[in-house]
């Protein structure tokens, strides 16, 4: 099943509101659900947000001509995450060459079966990349395989 | 509540949490612009709009835990009530049975 079709049937399983958010709150997990799938549905929805936001600063910073290192946001599956990642624009298009890559703040990866693994750990960041369900729904979430 | 309404409270929830870190980093860049792009904040979750809006309301809004920035026709009555209509986009306010989700989130609660 191609990613496409694999996401129109995730999508079509879940309601009309899409998928949920996975939220670490100050009572713990928030978000509803159970199961590794769901879970796996999720933290991917997550990390493809807080990747949306990052195409954003990086263009806004290409605008602005930002020289040096541009903050971007981790963008690991927990929905309350806080964490800046500073990389320059050179090092994050690195990261997005590959649909499946997820730019995290060091020790934040989220990883297991349908989850992802961590490809790269640098001191000021990780990679990770994406695999089975979460890498399907990472791939057609990728903006920049819409273009 | 019902999933439905959860799971939109939750997506609204992430939208705001990424809008607000998309207005940080902006400002920390030096963006001194008047307005900003934001991503619409209406919990779809495949809703991929975004809005442009004043730095002055948007202020506005992130003083109200409940309220919400979104697209133009993306409120959903169910959930949440019109506050506002402006030329791009609307302000809306969380029903009070899901603005506890609203308010748990907030990351400037």
């Amino acid at each position: 099943m191609g990613a496409l079709a694999l996401l129109g049937s995730l999508v079509a399983k879940s309601d009309d509101a899409g998928f949920c958010v996975v939220w670490r709150g100050s009572s713990g997990i928030m978000g509803g659900g159970e199961g590794g799938v769901e879970r796996a549905e999720r933290v991917a929805f997550n990390e493809v947000t807080f990747r949306r936001a990052n195409e954003m600063i990086g263009e806004r910073a290409e605008e602005l001509a930002v020289t040096g290192r541009v903050p971007f946001v981790c963008e690991c599956g927990d929905a309350s995450c806080l964490e800046r990642v500073e990389l320059s624009l050179a090092e994050y298009e690195g990261v997005r060459e590959d649909a499946r890559c997820f730019l995290v703040a060091p020790g934040h990866a989220i990883t297991g079966p349908d989850l992802g693994r961590v490809i790269r750990s640098e001191t000021r960041y990780g990679v990770v990349e994406k695999i089975g369900l979460s890498g399907e729904i990472a791939e057609a979430r990728d903006p920049r395989s819409a273009d | 509540m019902t999933r439905r309404e959860e799971r939109i409270a939750f997506n609204e929830a992430l939208f705001r949490q990424v809008n607000e870190r998309i207005e940080e980093t902006l400002t920390d860049m030096g963006d001194r612009s008047a307005s900003i792009e934001i991503f619409c904040e209406c919990g779809q979750g495949e809703c991929m709009e975004k809005i442009r809006v004043g730095r002055d309301v948007y202020e506005q809004v992130r003083q109200h835990s409940a309220r919400f920035l979104i697209a133009l026709g993306h409120d959903a009555p169910d959930v949440d009530r019109v506050i506002e209509t402006l030329d791009t986009f609307q302000i809306v306010e969380k029903h009070p049975e899901e603005a506890v989700i609203a308010r748990a989130t907030d990351p400037r609660a």
